[in-house]
């Protein structure tokens, strides 16, 4: 494994080289952020002689942000109450530095058919990180951070943002976080095409709300702006212990210009503990022609995806990772409706196909509220 | 296979590292003007709402095409505050920095 730690750290400073060899040759454009006006500009009252001269911009504030939840799902002979609160912190140092942390806290009240409702709460962190914006192209972030694996973990994990309620299956295999350092961006390379890309390494921790695993991966996205469409590809490569394996994802996400509809999906192999994919649709009601108060706030979602099973999941300890035992496939559609725009309430039906443990429905409700409030003026 | 390892690795970096220099290195891009050059000051400040986004972007695609994909709705808040949280969405969803500066200025109007 030393060979690809070496690798990683030898391509890493190749790259930094390039891109500060880049930073010294390249075209000098107009200053930006912190002592020019880009968003808000006014106009100076300068001589024709004189460069332009533009209004200070206002800096970031500190916010606490994240979101409050309450879900609940139906299978038969069990119901479940899930509240949930992840605070969401971030503190912006100048246009350089930001530091953002969230915590989470998820509640699953659970009543079996004959029994008394039991409860538990599990508590976390999912990351405490310092980013620091080195160039356009460049940032470095250190810290416990959510692992860069498909975009499901990075960008769709938060309940108000997920649009049907029970995460996929294959999440199971890339939601976790890492404890280390990462470096990523993006790069716009023409008009139709941009790449981005992340980089990152682990350190194992078995330490209460820091848990995470030795490893090292990243994700290479290439996002067409034009055609809304981006595809990535992801790799781990778990290093601890007797499970030294590689784990691969891809994923994509396709906004269609002509109508207002969402196909996004992963597929993602762990090969001690099985593959699987997810595909989704979203779509935007605001083009019906009939109740269109009610239809401009809502969007209705279907999601298929299926999981097999590895035959060697029965070596590998699984711990608390929601993956079915056996192979499976499920479909859900679902229902958000906006309240408010920080408020919204969602339903979802589903069906969950399984080999050993039956067919069975899935009903979820829930209700989000999103906040976010300056910690200062 | 660690060694085949070793070499993707290399060569995905690499590849990174030459597109990006080769991004850099190039001559400014049409829509990019050096302030230094305007007399009229309306011009100045139309100059500094130029992105290097794709010709013919705006900040209103810059925000359909990227922060839609995720978030169907997308609360109005301060100006402040919304640079913070795009500073913040800058690093989850990995935009460009010129991306990120255009949402902020579509947020902020």
């Amino acid at each position: 494994m030393k060979h690809i730690l070496r690798a990683f750290l030898l391509a890493t400073a190749l790259l930094a080289t390039a891109l500060a060899n880049g930073q010294t040759q390249g075209p000098q454009y107009p200053r930006q952020e912190s002592d020019v006006a880009v968003g808000n500009a006014l106009p100076a009252t300068t001589a024709p002689t004189q460069g332009p001269q533009y209004q200070k911009q206002e800096s970031g504030v500190p916010v606490l942000t994240g979101f409050v939840g309450l879900g609940s799902e139906f299978e038969p002979g069990q119901q479940q109450v899930l509240p949930a609160i992840s605070p969401i912190l971030l503190v912006p140092i100048g246009s350089r530095i930001l530091f953002e942390s969230e915590a989470e806290f998820e509640g699953t009240y659970t009543h079996m058919t004959g029994q008394p409702w039991d409860h538990t709460w599990d508590k976390g962190i999912e990351y405490v990180q310092a980013d620091v914006f080195v160039n356009k192209y460049l940032t470095l972030v250190g810290g416990r951070f959510l692992t860069p694996f498909g975009t499901f973990n990075e960008r769709l994990h938060s309940g108000w943002i997920r649009n049907i309620q029970t995460a996929p299956f294959i999440t199971a295999l890339e939601m976790t976080d890492s404890n280390g350092g990462q470096a990523r961006g993006a790069v716009s390379i023409n008009r139709n095409l941009n790449i981005n890309y992340a980089a990152y390494f682990s350190a194992s921790s078995d330490t209460d709300w820091f848990v995470s695993d030795r490893a090292a991966g990243g994700r290479v996205g290439l996002f067409f702006p034009t055609a809304r469409f981006e595809v990535g590809g992801s790799y781990q490569r778990k290093l601890g212990g007797d499970t030294r394996r590689n784990l691969v994802g891809v994923d994509w996400t396709w906004q269609l210009k002509p109508i207002p509809l969402d196909i996004r999906g992963e597929f993602a192999r762990d090969p001690l503990i099985g593959k699987g994919y997810w595909v989704e649709g979203a779509y935007r009601m605001r083009r019906m022609p009939f109740a269109k108060a009610f239809m401009k706030k809502s969007q209705a979602g279907v999601r298929m995806e299926q999981f097999f099973v590895s035959p060697l999941m029965g070596t590998m300890d699984t711990g608390d990772m929601e993956i079915p035992s056996s192979d499976a496939k499920r479909v859900f559609a679902g229902w958000s409706y906006w309240i408010r725009p920080d408020v919204r309430a969602n339903f979802a039906y589903g069906r969950e196909f399984n080999r050993d443990e039956g067919d069975h429905n899935v009903w979820t409700v829930g209700l989000t509220y999103r906040f976010a409030f300056p910690l200062w003026r | 296979m660690k060694t085949r390892l070793s070499f993707i690795a290399i060569f995905l970096l690499l590849g990174i590292a030459f597109v990006v220099a080769a991004q850099t290195s190039k001559p400014a891009a049409q829509n990019i003007v050096s302030a230094n050059n305007n007399t009229n000051t309306n011009a100045n400040v139309q100059n500094t709402h130029t992105w290097h986004l794709p010709t013919g972007f705006t900040a209103d695609q810059a925000y359909k095409s990227n922060c839609t994909r995720c978030h169907a709705e997308v609360p109005k808040m301060g100006t402040r505050r919304t640079k913070t949280i795009v500073q913040h969405m800058r690093v989850r969803a990995n935009l460009t920095q010129d991306e990120a500066e255009a949402i902020l200025e579509y947020l902020n109007r």
